[in-house]
């Protein structure tokens, strides 16, 4: 298979991939072991028409049957994270990532190998709005509880969230009128306001506004302080780099490199042209607009706030 | 060294790892609050999907029982033995719609709030409990209809009414066992929820509810065992102690037997129904 043949690295690189262990000057405590993990996905799909096959075959033959395929979204990744760490994941479309974080969240069983974690790990992933036909609200109320907190705990967290998430007066509509950054920064609201151990945050932050993000970032900072664990999925290596003090690269299934964001995000950009003389044009533009609308979005929390 | 090693070095658990049986039910009860809110919570949202909202559930076995009277009372001539068809229709209509909703809305408890369950790590017991909690508020807002039917045709209220709430009780720990057992199965396979209402339609026909079963059955010459699987199944056991309890122009077959076998059935279908649910804890929300 083609997956099978493919080589990491470009060869004018050396490999990145640093065992956690070897790097001496961390020995706080380990909170989760990813043992040899293997995901595979059993889907029924129908197989491609093959190629050879000529117009009249493949009008005659009206619906291929599906058949039984196998991805394999993971193949064999092993890692080790200790109390205090942020850790970006990062890699692009269908490298598993995703599927990567709900193994470690106890969401998805392994075809081979194992996962194991202090607690449990809590996934905030990016669409799965808690109650969708229910305002925000509710959604708090009910999150919290579910969380295993007293009704009264959750009448004096209530505020805070709210206030956190800088959703406003829409606290009180269903939340399936929210735009997706909206729901994102009310879910990323109520699993951050109780401390986890280990906490997966999937691109749920992506769709937040300059503001929130730079809010997200200082609560992430916190939750690290309180010995909590955090896996960051993004695509934004911004974001990474302003969270993570620790950066592993998922390929086809398998880590690639492991290492401090510094040595392993310029590799990264590198390779996907992300560096090149238009991208960075690109992303200056980008960045002159999110200055504007982040400028905004301040002083009207400014304004809500006193 | 090997990763297991390492993990149990440091005291770390598999993180698809079931909780033991005990400290599950603790959890369970820790989140009563979780319970009633998501129950109202979803009372709400259906209120506010439809103009009379949840009012078509407290109302659908007024229809029912209309059909059932039009069909069997006076077209098929079915009402055999029974002086107050009508009232023997309210008690049975009303009775069995409260173990069909049950079903019918539990059977969906996993996969129909999956972003709960993917979000949020909590025992996924509370989602059937809390889906039974919500049909059962239903079933009490139904219950004056039912009284009114049954004094309307003529039932007399006797002390015998005070075993209604007993049978109730038992009904509703019986549809908590069924409400278990058919959120594990759809969550395994959602065909299960397809197939569900016709399952529950024949057996609430095999159970009695719109004719007396077991005198039409010995009429149509059926052989006695399978007369005695009918006789014995929850649905006619439970159809039978809310006729006894509430009617007094009806005697149903079986008696004292009949609250035996109601109370083996709640207690049996409980245990086994939330004993077989944990057993796939750490599958739900999955795929």
């Amino acid at each position: 298979m083609a997956a099978a043949e493919h080589i990491p690295h470009s060869p004018d690189t050396p490999p990145l991939v640093a065992h956690p262990d070897e790097r001496a000057e961390n020995t706080a405590p380990i909170k989760v072991v990813v043992d040899d993990l293997h995901v595979v996905y059993r889907v029924w799909a129908t197989p491609p028409p093959s190629e050879n096959s000529g117009l009249g075959a493949r009008l005659r033959r009206r619906r291929p049957i599906p058949t039984k395929l196998e991805v394999r979204a993971l193949r064999g990744v092993s890692m080790i994270a200790r109390e205090g760490e942020a850790i970006g994941v990062i890699g692009k479309n269908g490298s598993g990532k995703s599927t990567l974080m709900r193994a470690i969240a106890g969401l998805l069983p392994p075809a081979q190998g194992r996962v194991y974690a202090e607690g449990q790990p809590t996934l905030l992933g990016v669409n799965s709005a808690l109650i969708k036909a229910l305002p925000g609200s509710r959604n708090i109320e009910i999150g919290l509880l579910a969380l295993g907190m007293s009704p009264a705990e959750v009448r004096k967290r209530y505020d805070g969230i709210v206030e956190f998430s800088g959703i406003g007066e829409a606290i009180h509509m269903p939340m399936n009128t929210y735009s997706s950054g909206m729901g994102a920064r009310l879910k990323f609201a109520i699993a951050s306001s109780v401390t986890h151990e280990i906490l997966l945050i999937d691109e749920a932050l992506a769709t937040g506004d300059g503001e929130f993000l730079k809010r997200s970032a200082e609560r992430i900072h916190e939750l690290r302080a309180e010995a909590e664990t955090i896996f960051f999925v993004s695509h934004s290596m911004s974001s990474v780099r302003d969270t993570c003090d620790r950066v592993v690269w998922l390929d086809e299934g398998l880590i690639i490199a492991d290492g401090a964001p510094e040595d392993v995000i310029p590799e990264y950009e590198q390779r996907y042209g992300l560096k090149t003389k238009k991208a960075r044009k690109e992303r200056r533009r980008n960045r002159r607009i999110r200055h504007f609308e982040g400028a905004d979005d301040e002083d009207a929390g400014e304004d809500s706030g006193t | 060294m090997s990763g297991e090693q390492l993990a149990a070095e440091a005291g770390l658990q598999p993180v698809d790892r079931r909780p033991p049986l005990g400290s599950y039910l603790r959890s369970v009860w820790q989140r009563r609050a979780f319970i009633r809110a998501f129950a109202t919570a979803k009372t709400e949202a259906e209120n506010s999907r439809s103009r009379l909202g949840q009012l078509w559930q407290v109302l659908d076995p007024v229809f029912t029982m209309a059909i059932y009277w039009f069909l069997f009372g006076f077209l098929l001539g079915g009402r055999g033995s029974v002086v107050n068809y009508t009232g023997f229709l309210a008690a049975g209509v009303f009775s069995f719609a409260l173990i069909r909703q049950s079903i019918t809305v539990s059977s969906r408890a996993i996969t129909g709030n999956l972003g709960l369950v993917r979000a949020i790590h909590f025992p996924r017991a509370v989602l059937p409990l809390a889906v039974v909690f919500k049909q059962f508020r239903v079933f009490m807002i139904s219950i004056p209809l039912m009284i009114i039917i049954l004094l309307i045709t003529g039932e007399q209220v006797t002390w015998n009414w005070l075993l209604a709430p007993v049978g109730l009780l038992l009904m509703t720990m019986f549809s908590l066992g069924m409400a278990f057992i058919f959120a594990r199965m759809v969550a395994a396979v959602q065909d299960v929820a397809d197939v569900l209402p016709y399952f529950l339609r024949i057996w609430g026909y095999m159970s009695g509810v719109m004719i007396p079963i077991a005198d039409r059955l010995d009429r149509l010459g059926v052989p006695p065992w399978a007369v005695f699987i009918i006789e014995v199944n929850p649905g006619t056991v439970y159809l039978n102690i809310m006729r006894d309890a509430l009617m007094n122009t009806y005697d149903a077959p079986g008696g004292a037997v009949n609250w035996a076998l109601a109370v083996g059935w709640a207690v049996v279908t409980l245990i086994f129904g939330l004993w077989w649910f944990w057993r796939a804890e750490s599958k739900y929300g999955r795929g």
